[in-house]
């Protein structure tokens, strides 16, 4: 059972997407697992043979505990694998400049970049005529349902059987694990608040250009822009991205974006775009447009709700004007975002109106302090006021 | 396209994208945001059925300022095909 999440004990096994026997190759899904805050699609960190399935559906598991066992392919084996996060030890990811050696896990798990949307190939789904029709007709996922046919081919009666995850409003035990991790930061994270106000109409203007003759569906939200300047500032303050732990702060050298998503049942995900510094606007629109969609159905993987090394709590949608955030820890900053809106400005003598939003830095004083915060926000400014978009 | 049929349309989009949000509650004469909690996400989900259904494109530009849901009908109807789909 991974550990995704420094307050998580316990998961839940929703169910295998692989058999006893399957060749199973990396990055592969090979089981949903439930925890307090969600449920994510478990990938297997290398390519290889499942051996052993210990784990039944709805079983609940520490953190750590065998579910399965497998047999790694020679390829995988003796690929050098990246520092892995551990599955059953805590928190994430610490995967710091120079990695420490972590244990090998029963099924690791693979830490890469997630590939643009439109380059992945559909998981393929063999189904029987009559499996089809009853799917329809239930609006039932195909994809979610286990085939006992020949070679894995799903029957009518794996239909029937099946019974969906149902998405449980926030419960009690998700309310829990919020609170734990919002009462964590407040206790230990001493938080220092900056406020800066940003001119956008510029980059509105080139936004527009560039989504006007494109298809809607193609749009880049001005969310992704803003993880699109977040990012490249950062790479300009590796103190702001990283983790406090054990004492002691560790800069990540990749960036892993963190999006305050809201769910429609109630509470927030917050899973992490990977890799923004290596990516261009235009990925990152797509991707973050497959982020929040996977997020609202619960489809995310493993990693990327556990390497955020920053994050971004956007809340101008639902109209409020400024967003002071409370860091993720072990996160060591957080940026907010208001609502754009008209406002006026004054420029030497000048008055003119012109949309404006509101940015809030809360940073962790034990690793930055208001001048570094300040000079953060001065360059972001400047970055998403002069950001070029283009192919 | 008349007003009712390019409502009619909207309220099944909205169902289809945000089945939370009692369509036929809303004032349409009123900013949505006042009344129902949407996203720019979800917002852009609708903009695209939008475009596939009734065959307009409406501009970010457009629907930054627009007031209220009786606006987007209005700039709809004067940009809309002829045939929209059926439902």
């Amino acid at each position: 059972m991974p550990s995704l999440g420094a307050d998580m004990s316990e998961g839940k096994l929703l169910g295998w997407r692989v058999k006893e026997g399957d060749w199973v190759e990396k990055g592969q899904i090979l089981a949903e697992i439930e925890t307090q805050k969600a449920a994510v699609e478990m990938e297997s960190f290398k390519s290889g043979q499942i051996l052993c399935l210990r784990a039944k559906p709805q079983d609940v598991l520490p953190v750590g505990a065998l579910i399965a066992e497998m047999e790694l392919d020679e390829a995988s084996c003796s690929s050098t694998a990246s520092s892995s996060s551990s599955i059953s030890s805590s928190p994430s990811k610490s995967r710091a400049l120079e990695p420490e050696p972590e244990p090998e896990p029963e099924i690791p798990q693979r830490q890469t970049p997630v590939t643009p949307p439109e380059a992945k190939a559909p998981r393929p789904v063999r189904a029987s005529p009559a499996a089809k029709r009853l799917a329809q007709e239930k609006k039932l996922d195909l994809s979610q349902i286990q085939g006992t046919g020949k070679d894995g081919v799903i029957e009518l009666s794996d239909v029937e059987r099946f019974t969906p995850t149902v998405t449980a409003p926030l419960t009690a035990l998700r309310r829990k694990a919020i609170a734990q991790a919002m009462s964590r930061s407040k206790r230990e994270i001493p938080h220092y608040y900056l406020r800066t106000d940003v001119r956008m109409d510029s980059v509105l203007k080139q936004l527009d250009q560039w989504n006007e003759n494109r298809p809607v569906a193609q749009r880049i939200l001005l969310s992704a822009l803003w993880v699109k300047a977040v990012s490249d500032t950062l790479i300009a303050f590796p103190e702001l991205n990283g983790f406090y732990e054990n004492d002691q702060f560790v800069a990540q050298a990749p960036i892993h974006i963190g999006i305050v998503t809201a769910l429609k049942e109630g509470g927030v995900m917050v899973p992490a775009l990977l890799d923004t510094h290596e990516k261009s606007l235009v990925q990152l629109g797509a991707e973050f447009n497959d982020l929040i969609d996977r997020t609202r159905r619960q489809k995310l993987r493993t990693h990327e709700l556990t390497e955020g090394t920053f994050t971004i709590t956007n809340l101008g949608d639902l109209g409020v004007e400024e967003v002071i955030g409370v860091i993720f820890p072990p996160q060591v900053a957080i940026l907010g975002i208001g609502r754009l809106h008209k406002a006026p400005f004054v420029t030497g003598d000048e008055l003119s109106v012109g949309y404006r939003c509101r940015l809030t830095l809360s940073g962790d004083h034990r690793v930055t302090d208001g001048i570094l915060g300040s000079r953060f926000l001065r360059r972001l400014t400047q970055n998403i006021e002069r950001i070029q978009i283009n192919d | 396209m008349t007003k009712e049929q390019i409502q009619e349309q909207i309220r099944f989009i909205f169902n289809q994208v945000a089945p939370e949000i009692n369509f036929e509650s809303l004032d349409l004469t009123r900013p949505l945001t006042d009344q129902a909690e949407i996203d720019s996400y979800d917002f852009l989900n609708i903009l695209s059925h939008i475009e596939q259904r009734l065959g307009v494109r409406v501009p970010d530009a457009v629907i930054r300022d627009l007031p209220h849901l009786e606006a987007l009908i209005t700039y709809i109807e004067a940009n809309a095909s002829a045939s929209p789909k059926e439902i």
